[in-house]
């Protein structure tokens, strides 16, 4: 049996414990994390009894069993969790509020900005022509791209403000996170199996921390170190694990804030972010974004709406409006994780249809298509290589992966690029671009309404880019099967030069790689017409590549296509390709012949070794040349040969393109300029001798046009040996019936007319004489260089001395008497050695001065002759007419480079004509004294017709003048060419429709063109137009272009007086009268209109007819009530979080925090158990003492 | 019981909370205005934006209206004129068409009609107080009735007429075009200008060939004008109907945006004196109750 002093010795010794315990509580009352201790005590139990004894019921005493700390997981993650999510709120709401801020910063915001923009227009309206409230809505407008700038700026800011605070809590966070690593290391590694208390408060107050800035989830190992995930799953990335921490990253992705968790594979994105004040600052961010982008889109819309209306219409001075708003051109970007190189351009066709919404082109490998969709993911188009969507294209090329991405934002960036593109008040476009009225002369009191018509359905037809390589070319000529249509020229083709060519004959051979390897032989049979008898030829030639190679078999038929042409493969009879008029083209498989001149007739072969033949197709000769023709839809003939009424018939149908209404029409056939269809400009040759040599002039001057057609005129292959086109070109000039030059190719030194003029201007004075004069003086002048003493004693002792005299250093060496300069300029001076006076006498050339000139006239023109060092350098007159030099005696000599028809002579330029020309011409050695020049002329063939003859020519460019002595004589010149083209037109200054091209006439039926196109988006005022009656009992009328005259379309009005035509949808109302007019003119100087700036206005209220465009008043109010909704709606979740964050720190706090009601009642308490025990001791005593004073 | 550092934690909060309320009801009142973050009421936010647009295109059209009333009325009067210029012109040549006129008369008569045709001249081309041709179409910046060789009058302004917005669907011409209205008298003998039928009046005057005097012509071009004028009237009528009703719209426009954006003064201030109350009572709570603990009576 236990000492009853034992007893309250225990309990003394417990509760003073306990007091202290209790002390400790009241102590950290205000400590960061201290969780309420609680000591628990526990009795001592009695003895366990014996074999012979009970055991003892009454126990031992008391004692402290444990200090407990106390801590419910539960209670603590739930307040962690409420927390975390009151923070996510909280700095939500903090983000919009700012936002908020920044878009409704008081009483003006981009709403009212907007407003007072048009509220400017409306000033505008009522009084257009005034200067002042132009002014006034160019500042305005400007004030608002500058409101949009601004707004973009600081939403930018504020994402970057958002950010910096993310990065500033991303360093406190993975402090946190290492401190808690250190605390787990801490208590793993203590002794005891219960970790130290402070410990564990350390680690909850840093888990509680770390809680306020992301969630996480918690789990305790046996010791109580925590290991850490992010979320509230329990399976996000892990943060701790034991005492390791993974650091948090924080990414700006441009529209969203992305966060990284490290671990042992590196950054990892994750999205495991779902609560804590991170969140609530990724969440303001990516509103934040959303609100940018809604901001792009507004002024995406107002630029978009506006410049479609201003472009509509027609400033102060009468120019077509250009945009209004800066328009950027639309961002197409590649994803950053595609895994292929494909590459995307885009391609805008009409900038008013492409909607402010993102698009996603995605690659789909397994169809090996690219996928365009929307933002709310719907897919819009699809293609390979082309992509089309509203108002652009999309052309993609290059090698895509699966999944790989292209992302077209059209208003990407729209806000913070916003401009004015107009700087001047005069350039606003408030006026119509037309106005539409009645004659003021008019009989009739009939008045007009009229529309711009929907456009016209484009016909059918190809359009000739489609058919045509741009080139005038041979081969890039496209040959038609019959006569009719061929196709649409554009709108946008502002010049276009059509050729029509015969067609040669020619041989093409497949052949597969082995045959073509293996040639060994070819072989064909030319015909040609002779005196209207028909001659064949067999050619034969022997291929043979170990002669042109170290290879005994071909590459390719390129390389037997060269050899033929270069005529180093020549045919059995000696003669190359090129001699029998021929050229070729070759590639891989096909080799193809084409023949100038002749015809190709029996079998063509190509031997391939052992007997094995490939047989050639055959193509004929055809030499008609087909007729062109022009059109409008409306059947207006603007170029080509008149048709007859059954061709009428048969060509103007609506298969050949032409509209149903249209009519035939021929008044403006072949006419250019002022008299021409809409002022075109035209030029038609139907003759190749017309083509190549334009002849201008009567009487007794004519003026020649050589014209050189590279590509058709030519020799041509092309590349892949599909075609060949050998070259047959001739130029024949017959001057007076008396001189006659014919010049082909070979003599031509170069591709263009006016080496043509020149090689002619050869020919044509080949036999005739050659002018030339020679100088009367020879130009030297004696110099006498004495020798000093020492020089003569060097010269007697070295044989040689270096002489200098006027700068020029000359090495004199003798030899045996014999005196010689070695060097300096040796070979302009003459030495003598004077032995008795001791000196040199040296001849030394005596020119004029440098750029000292002297005139020459011949054939009527003046030359100048200019020295240039050495050299004459003749200006002046025809160029390359004349050469002039010094010859070896200083003598002046010129001479024409080729003959002159009249055998003029060169003569020196009268002081008349020039002045002082004769003491020029002393000092070029011309006239020396009394002596003048010699002037001769060498006739070079006796058989020349002239000397006789009173005309001549002179070349200026690609010209050649041809002139008659006698201002009254009739020159008679004529022309002869021979040219692969037969025909050519040459339109320019297309007007603004659609023109179709046709052939007739049978023949080759073979046409090239090249043709310019507009740039893009080239405004054109469109151009005045009438509506004439031309019958008012049939209610016809006629669409007539006011400039020119010209009839653009015939129509009779319906029983409401309507029609369409030439663009317009019209309406006349009233009885009509013959021949009144009707007027859709160009509404330049139109000062006092307002209807455009007027179809600006109702973009207000968006009263535009059948758009979503317009209203961007409302469209910014809804952004805003958007944003004020979230608020709102935030603001309330803030609420009802901190209220759940409240309630479980309470609930936490009621478990583990200090209070000092409960402490002071549990001081009191165990203080009275503390007196008790001591009174238990003094019972004890007192019984030892009863017992001891009974003893 | 929760720990007395969080109770004081949470107390300290809830003035924070209530001092946020007290300034939000102060700035109300100091502003007069409901709503001062869209987010307060973001449904009433967007109807007062809407609201606000409404009245300030209203005034808009009000002021649009006032000028259109202003060039009316000058037409008007320009008009006028016209009309008497006509009238007085007619008047002479039923004068001068007696047979008892001498020929001396006649050329006083001519003389006095040619002065008026040019007047007549002088009041097609008249301009505004900006300077801007009446008479013109939309060439506002040309003298486009000009005499020719001939001496005929001839017209280079084209047929626009200006038009101004003065409701969301109403428009109001705030001229006419000179074609109209000096070119296009309907006559017995076609279409002819009020110039050319005075000219062949005093050129039939002049070359004594009463006989050819076009009275009836005359009498078309003074119905002509007066027809003119009633167009202007009309417009100037429309105008007038237009102003009283957008004066309303503007009274009905302003009630509503008060009712909207207005603060109830009453309301707000009873709010604020319950709020400023309930702080000065939590806060004297707080101070007893944090004074006080059970440490107070361990004595």
């Amino acid at each position: 049996m236990a000492s009853i002093f034992d007893i309250g010795k225990s309990g003394l010794q417990s509760y003073r414990q306990a007091l202290s315990v209790t002390g400790q509580n009241i102590a950290n009352i205000n400590t960061e994390g201290y969780k309420r201790r609680e000591a628990s005590l526990v009795e001592i139990s009695g003895s366990s009894g014996g074999i012979t004894s009970l055991p003892s019921q009454n126990g031992l005493g008391v004692r402290i069993d444990q200090v407990r700390r106390s801590f419910d997981e539960f209670l603590l993650n739930k307040a962690r969790n409420a927390t975390a999510y009151a923070e996510t709120s909280a700095s939500f709401v903090n983000g919009l509020a700012q936002l908020e801020d920044i878009l409704l910063p008081g009483n003006s915001n981009l709403g009212t900005v907007i407003g007072g923009f048009f509220d400017g227009l409306q000033e505008v309206s009522a009084s257009p022509g005034d200067m002042a409230p132009r002014v006034l809505v160019i500042e305005q407008g400007k004030h608002l791209a500058e409101t949009f700038r601004q707004l973009d700026v600081v939403i930018q800011d504020l994402k970057d403000g958002l950010h910096t605070k993310a990065k500033q809590d991303q360093g406190d966070l993975n402090a946190l996170l290492s401190e808690l690593a250190n605390v787990n290391r801490q208590i793993t590694s203590s002794g005891s199996s219960v970790a130290n208390n402070a410990l564990l408060d350390n680690r909850d107050s840093i888990i509680d921390r770390i809680s306020k800035l992301a969630e996480v989830s918690v789990t305790l190992s046996d010791k109580g170190a925590a290991n850490l995930t992010l979320g509230s799953t329990g399976r996000g990335p892990a943060l701790v694990e034991g005492n390791r921490a993974f650091a948090l990253e924080i990414e700006n992705t441009g529209a969203l804030m992305q966060f990284l968790v490290g671990s042992d594979k590196g950054l990892l994105p994750t999205n495991q972010m779902t609560n804590g004040s991170f969140k609530g600052l990724a969440a303001a961010f990516a509103t934040a974004s959303k609100t940018l982008e809604d901001l792009d889109a507004l002024a995406y819309s107002i630029t978009q709406a506006f410049n479609r209306i201003h472009r509509q219409g027609i400033d102060l001075e009468g120019n077509a409006g250009g945009d209004l708003f800066r328009t950027q051109a639309p961002l197409l970007q590649a994803s950053l994780s595609n895994m292929g190189s494909a590459i995307a351009e885009a391609g805008v066709l009409d900038f008013d249809l492409i909607a402010a919404d993102e698009i996603t082109l995605t690659y789909n490998a397994s169809a090996s298509v690219w996928i365009a969709r929307n933002s709310l993911n719907q897919e819009i188009s699809r293609g390979r290589e082309k992509v089309q969507l509203p108002g652009l294209d999309i052309m993609i090329s290059g090698q895509a992966k699966d999944g790989d991405q292209f992302t077209f934002s059209p208003a990407a960036g729209m806000a913070g690029e916003m401009a004015l593109n107009i700087t001047r008040a005069q350039e606003l476009a408030a006026a119509a671009t037309t106005q539409i009225f009645a004659d003021s002369d008019n009989i009739s009191a009939a008045e007009i309404e009229a529309s711009k018509a929907d456009p016209l359905a484009a016909s059918s037809l190809p359009e000739i880019g489609q058919l045509f390589a741009n080139a005038s070319s041979a081969i890039g000529a496209r040959q038609f099967l019959v006569d009719g249509s061929v196709g649409v020229v554009p709108k946008n083709i502002e010049n276009i030069d059509l050729f029509s060519l015969a067609s040669q004959a020619g041989i093409d051979f497949y052949a597969s790689q082995s045959e073509m390897s293996a040639a060994q032989s070819l072989s064909f049979v030319t015909r040609s017409t002779v005196n209207n008898n028909q001659v064949d030829e067999s050619h034969s030639f022997t291929l043979n590549p170990s002669q042109f190679s170290g290879s005994s078999s071909w590459q390719d038929f390129g390389q037997i296509a060269d050899l033929l042409n270069a005529g180093v493969l020549r045919s059995a009879a000696g003669k190359s390709l090129a001699e029998l008029g021929g050229y070729a083209a070759g590639s891989a498989g096909q080799l193809t012949l084409s023949f100038a001149e002749v015809e190709v007739t029996g079998d063509a072969l190509l031997g391939t070794g052992s007997g094995q033949m490939v047989t050639g197709l055959l193509s004929g000769r055809e030499e008609t040349i087909s007729d062109i023709q022009i059109f409008t839809r409306e059947g207006r003939h603007i170029a080509g040969t008149a048709l007859s009424a059954t061709e009428i018939a048969n060509l103007i149908t609506a298969d050949n393109g032409f509209l149903a209404e249209a009519a035939y029409n021929s008044d403006r056939l072949n006419l250019t300029g002022d008299a021409g269809y809409k002022g075109i400009g035209l030029a038609r040759a139907d003759s190749a001798s017309d083509i190549l040599i334009a002849s201008r002039g009567s009487g007794h001057q004519r003026t020649l046009d050589f014209t050189f057609l590279e590509g058709i005129d030519t020799d041509e292959a092309h590349p892949q040996g599909e075609l060949a086109s050998a070259a047959a070109v001739s130029y024949t000039v017959s001057l007076g019936g008396l001189i006659e030059a014919s010049i082909t190719t070979s003599a031509i030194n170069g591709q263009d007319g006016a080496a043509v003029a020149r090689a002619m201007a050869d020919a044509l004075r080949a036999s005739a004489p050659i002018a030339t004069m020679a100088g009367a003086a020879t130009l030297q002048r004696t110099d006498t260089i004495t020798l000093s003493q020492e020089q003569q004693n060097s010269l007697a002792a070295d044989g040689q001395v270096s002489v200098t005299d006027g700068g020029i250093i000359y090495q004199i060496s003798s030899s045996d008497g014999i005196y010689t300069v070695t060097s300096g300029i040796k070979d302009q001076i003459s030495l003598t050695y004077d032995a008795v006076n001791t000196r040199i006498e040296s001849v030394v050339p005596d020119l004029p001065v440098e750029e000292d000139s002297v005139w020459i006239s011949f054939e009527g023109a003046f030359y100048q002759l200019t020295r240039k060092g050495d050299e004459i350098e003749l200006t002046g007159g025809e160029e390359g007419r004349l050469s002039a030099y010094f010859d070896t005696n200083y003598r002046l000599q010129i001479l024409s480079n080729s003959g002159s028809l009249s055998a003029s002579s060169l003569a020196l330029a009268s002081d008349a004509d020039i002045a002082g020309n004769s003491s020029n011409a002393r000092r070029f050695g011309l006239i020396d004294g009394v002596t003048q020049p010699t002037v001769s002329n060498t006739v070079q063939d006796v058989n020349f017709a002239g000397l006789g003859v009173d005309f001549d020519i002179s070349l200026n460019g690609a010209q050649l003048v041809v002139t008659h002595s006698d201002s009254n004589a009739d020159m008679q010149v004529t022309t002869m060419a021979k040219s692969l083209a037969g025909q050519r037109v040459t339109l320019t200054d297309l007007p603004d429709e659609e023109l179709l091209v046709m052939v007739t006439g049978g023949g080759a039926r073979r046409l090239a063109m090249t043709y310019d196109q507009l740039p893009e988006g080239t405004l054109q005022l469109p151009r005045d137009l009438q509506v004439k009656v031309t019958d008012s009992a049939n209610r016809t009328v006629e669409f007539i272009d006011t400039e020119t005259g010209t009839s653009i379309a015939t129509r009779t009005l319906d029983a409401n007086g309507r029609t369409s035509g030439a663009g317009y949808d019209v309406r006349l109302r009233g009885e009509l009268e013959t021949n009144d007019k009707f007027h859709i003119t160009s509404n330049a100087g139109g000062r006092g209109d307002a209807r455009n700036v007027q179809a600006m206005i109702d973009l207000q209220l968006n009263q535009t007819v059948g758009a979503d465009r317009g209203n961007f008043q409302e469209m910014f109010s809804a952004m805003v009530s958007e944003l004020g909704t979230k608020l709102q709606a935030n603001e309330l979740t803030y609420e009802a979080a901190s209220a759940l964050r409240d309630a479980s720190l309470e609930a936490e706090s009621a478990y583990s925090g200090v209070n000092l009601d409960t402490e002071a009642s549990k001081l009191i308490e165990q203080q009275q158990a503390y007196q008790a025990s001591a009174r238990i001791l003094a019972t004890a005593r007192e019984l030892f003492d009863t017992l001891f004073q009974n003893l | 019981m929760i720990s007395t550092k969080l109770y004081n934690a949470q107390s300290v909060e809830r003035f924070n909370r209530l001092t946020a309320d007290i300034q939000e009801a102060q700035i109300k009142i100091a502003t007069g205005k409901r709503i001062t973050r869209a987010s307060q009421d973001p449904v009433a936010a967007a109807n007062i934006s809407v609201a606000k647009e409404q009245k300030q295109l209203v005034s808009r059209y009000v002021s649009n209206l006032e000028k259109a009333q202003v060039r009316l009325n000058t037409v008007d009067t320009l008009l006028g004129e016209t009309q008497n210029i006509v009238t007085r012109i007619y008047e002479l040549a039923l004068q001068a068409k007696n047979d008892s006129y001498s020929a001396n008369d006649r050329a006083a008569v001519v003389s006095e009609m040619t002065e008026l045709r040019e007047a007549l001249v002088g009041l097609a081309n008249a301009r505004d107080g900006n300077g801007e041709a009446i008479f013109a179409g939309y060439k506002t910046d040309l003298e486009a009735f000009q005499a020719d060789e001939a001496d005929a009058i001839t017209y280079s302004g084209d047929r626009g007429i200006h038009s101004i917005q003065i409701s969301e669907n109403m428009r109001i011409n705030t001229t006419l075009d000179g074609a109209s209205v000096f070119m296009r008298v309907q006559t017995g003998s076609g279409t002819k200008s009020v110039f050319s039928i005075i000219k062949e009046v005093t050129d039939a005057l002049s070359s004594g060939q009463t006989a050819n005097v076009a009275v009836d012509e005359l009498i078309k071009a003074v119905d002509h004008v007066s027809l003119q004028q009633t167009r202007v009237g009309a417009e100037l009528s429309k105008a007038k109907v237009q102003n009283d009703v957008l004066m309303k719209r503007k009274v009905v426009l302003e009630e509503n945006l008060s009712v909207l954006e207005e603060a109830d003064m009453a309301a707000l201030i009873t709010e604020l004196q319950t709020l400023l109350t309930s702080r000065d009572a939590a806060q004297q709570a707080f101070i007893k109750s944090a004074q006080q603990s059970l440490f107070d009576f361990l004595r």
